[in-house]
């Protein structure tokens, strides 16, 4: 997966610990249920504020923290991008260690993307009958899933091991700017702000109750920021296990791949 | 025996530079495939419109992806030209990392700047498009050709280096200059309308410079990792 | 160009330390180690795919070993991969030059590079050394094989570096080219020293010492 910086020593990864991943299944489900089981938000008035007599908001639960684990992904995926091109010429299984954990993180942070593109359309259609709009945020989401998937095409692309660890780091810090021009610059210019605003404000101002925050925030982002870290430490070892690949000779198949090198 | 003073970073990307544009006036490779390109988009583009009369924001939108496609026809040049001759090795020899981005960065800074005078008025005869601001339009393409240079410099030395490459341009290119050519897009339509007001125009402006700018920072930063075998 | 003093070869070095290097799982190089100075030729030998020419590209600054060190020590400074590549002249065979250039354009852009103006009786100088007067003002891309290879060697030369990297420096030349490059690699001891890459006992023997590789 990168350099061979120590071909004798095949890298290692840790496995993500057990009792974390009881903790992490623990609060997927108290969240899952609490999520079922909360009160729909309502207004003054006493009416559901949402479709579906306040449920159809519910998907939000997961369309958050798929969102906040997308944007998680990408910052993991450039902090560890810089940790592997300042330490790459060192020996030994750090930086290797930098720069799975660098594409490990692009790659599900890609999953989650998807996951969150389809449970805001989802929720847009619940709330406003259209999947699709392009306000800013799905526009952004959308830059957000290319670049995750141009890092990938990147990768694979490119065959020597040192290039393709150096050049997809590269390529994960030169698109910081676009990602954080989508964030930041573009729903500010006022043509943009202004053509979509109405959609933006449904979901930012859209009064999530004080149950619906601690579901939120106590439950389902711990959750899931648990669950990422799981899949990137899975990941890792997966990388960890072809790079040390080596052919069992009793396999006959193995062995003849073996001897073509 | 070199003495102890090397040249400048300055001095030497603007020897890579003229190298690069000595060789390109003579084969003509990159401005060929950018202008022919170009001329054909424009000729689908202006087909497909036929008598119908599309809005600003389409027409602007429309000119960007001609030029996109456009800058990646032939931006990449510089580097697959290196990569394919086998002299890159040589390059890394005598000029420092930083010197070749800028002198090819300078050399695509050109191309762009001659197909964008060459494409934006052809467009804008064909397309039958009125310019409420013809000064703001001009800066605006001056702006934003900026930034699409410098990011097809950048994204076209990290492609060079992999196989398959013509499939791939779009998708590692693409998102990272969506954010620029949207804001393009939208100051383009501004500039069309005569009425639209300075400050907006000056405000988009302003975000397109910026990423230009930033685009070049994190080159700089990153391209001796790209450009480097070590 | 700025011709050194007759006699006042440079303090050089070249120094190996336990060197190795791994391409992904494979390795090319392991456990060289070896040492040249000033006025000392050095060829390094060995099969195919034993690592001659990853061997000459660390020691270029080109590639990082994978392990141990390759210093190239010039007065008295060891001088780190990118720092060392204007004290160092480099030809391989899978180093081209611009093929769309002509060999002085070539000679040119390369000096200029490295901050050093060519004039005519200079690039005259360059040429007539490799034998390709006549021919300056061609197009590489109109030139033998042996032609580009004799450029090359112009190239390397070119500023008179105290190092001079050589990989396979008789590929492609006839016989009154393998006197040429011999005479550049003698040459070579009065400007500091030299290593070569080469199978070639021809070649070998122009050197003080060889370094045998193996397969990693």
């Amino acid at each position: 997966m990168t350099s061979g910086h120590d071909a004798r020593k095949p890298p290692r990864a840790r496995g993500f610990p057990i009792a974390l991943q009881g903790a992490v299944g623990a609060l997927m489900a108290a969240g899952i249920v609490a999520a079922l089981t909360a009160e729909p938000v309502r207004n003054a008035a006493g009416q559901p504020t949402f479709t579906m007599g306040g449920h159809g908001a519910k998907v939000v639960f997961f369309h958050v923290p798929c969102a906040w684990m997308a944007v998680l992904a990408y910052l993991v995926g450039a902090v560890e991008a810089w940790r592997y091109l300042r330490s790459r010429r060192a020996a030994g299984r750090r930086a290797w260690l930098h720069d799975a954990r660098s594409a490990a993180a692009m790659e599900v942070g890609l999953v989650f993307g998807v996951l969150a593109t389809i449970t805001g359309s989802i929720f847009s259609h619940n709330e406003w009958g259209v999947y699709w709009s392009w306000d800013p945020r799905q526009t952004s989401i959308v830059v957000v899933l290319l670049l995750f998937a141009g890092y990938l095409a990147l990768r694979g692309a490119i065959e020597d091991p040192s290039a393709k660890a150096r050049i997809a780091s590269a390529y994960v810090l030169v698109a910081v700017v676009p990602a954080m021009f989508m964030i930041w610059v573009l729903p500010r210019l006022p043509d943009i702000a202004t053509l979509h605003a109405g959609a933006n404000q449904a979901v930012v101002g859209g009064g999530l109750g004080t149950e619906y925050r601690l579901v939120m925030y106590g439950l389902m982002l711990p959750a899931f920021a648990g669950l990422f870290a799981w899949l990137v430490g899975l990941r890792m070892r997966v990388a960890a296990l072809e790079d040390r690949a080596v052919p069992d000779a009793s396999n006959r198949r193995a062995r003849a791949d073996r001897e073509l090198g | 025996m070199p003495d102890g003073s090397a040249p400048s970073v300055l001095a030497q990307a603007l020897a890579v530079f003229r190298k690069d544009l000595d060789a390109e006036l003579r084969s003509r490779t990159a401005v060929t495939a950018v202008l022919l390109f170009s001329v054909t988009s424009l000729a689908v583009v202006g087909f497909a419109k036929g008598a119908v009369a599309i809005p600003e924001p389409v027409q602007a939108a429309l000119l960007w992806v001609v030029l996109f496609f456009a800058a990646f026809a032939g931006l990449a040049n510089v580097w697959l030209h290196e990569e394919d001759r086998g002299t890159s090795a040589i390059l890394r020899m005598h000029a420092a990392p930083e010197a070749i981005y800028t002198g090819k960065l300078l050399l695509n800074l050109l191309l762009l700047a001659a197909v964008a005078l060459v494409v934006t008025p052809l467009y804008l005869a064909m397309m039958d498009v009125s310019v409420g601001r013809p000064g703001a339009l001009a800066l605006v393409v001056g702006t934003a050709g900026f930034g699409l240079a410098a990011g097809a410099t950048v994204v076209g030395a990290m492609i060079a280096r992999a196989s398959a490459r013509s499939s791939l341009y779009g998708a590692v290119g693409f998102p990272v200059l969506l954010p620029l050519l949207m804001m393009a897009a939208h100051a383009t339509a501004l500039a069309l309308r005569p009425a639209a007001p300075a400050s907006d125009i000056w405000g988009a402006l302003t975000g397109i410079a910026a990423f230009g700018v930033a685009i070049v920072a994190a080159s700089w930063i990153v391209f001796a990792y790209i450009w480097e075998d070590a | 160009m700025d011709a050194p003093a007759v006699g006042a070869a440079p303090d050089v070095r070249v120094v190996l330390d336990d060197l190795g290097r791994a391409f992904g799982p494979r390795r090319v190089l392991a456990g060289v180690s070896a040492s040249v100075g000033t006025g000392q030729v050095l060829a390094v030998t060995g099969p195919n795919g034993s690592g001659k020419s990853t061997l000459l590209r660390i020691v270029a600054g080109l590639l990082t070993p994978t392990w141990g060190s390759a210093e190239v020590i010039v007065a008295g400074t060891p001088r780190d991969p990118q720092a060392r590549r204007r004290f160092i002249g480099y030809a391989a065979p899978d180093a081209s030059l611009y093929a769309e250039l002509s060999g002085v354009e070539n000679l040119q852009f390369l000096a200029r590079l490295r901050g050093v103006h060519l004039t005519r009786e200079d690039l005259v100088a360059a040429l007539g050394q490799v034998g390709l007067l006549g021919r300056g003002r061609d197009r590489v891309a109109d030139y033998s094989s042996g032609m580009r290879h004799r450029l090359k060697l112009a190239a390397a030369v070119l500023c008179s570096p105290p190092v001079l990297l050589l990989d396979e420096p008789g590929s492609n030349l006839d016989a009154e080219g393998l006197e040429v490059a011999r005479g550049l690699v003698e040459a070579q001891r009065r400007y500091g020293l030299a290593v070569l890459a080469t199978n070639e006992p021809r070649e070998s023997c122009w050197a003080d010492d060889v370094l045998r590789l193996n397969h990693a």
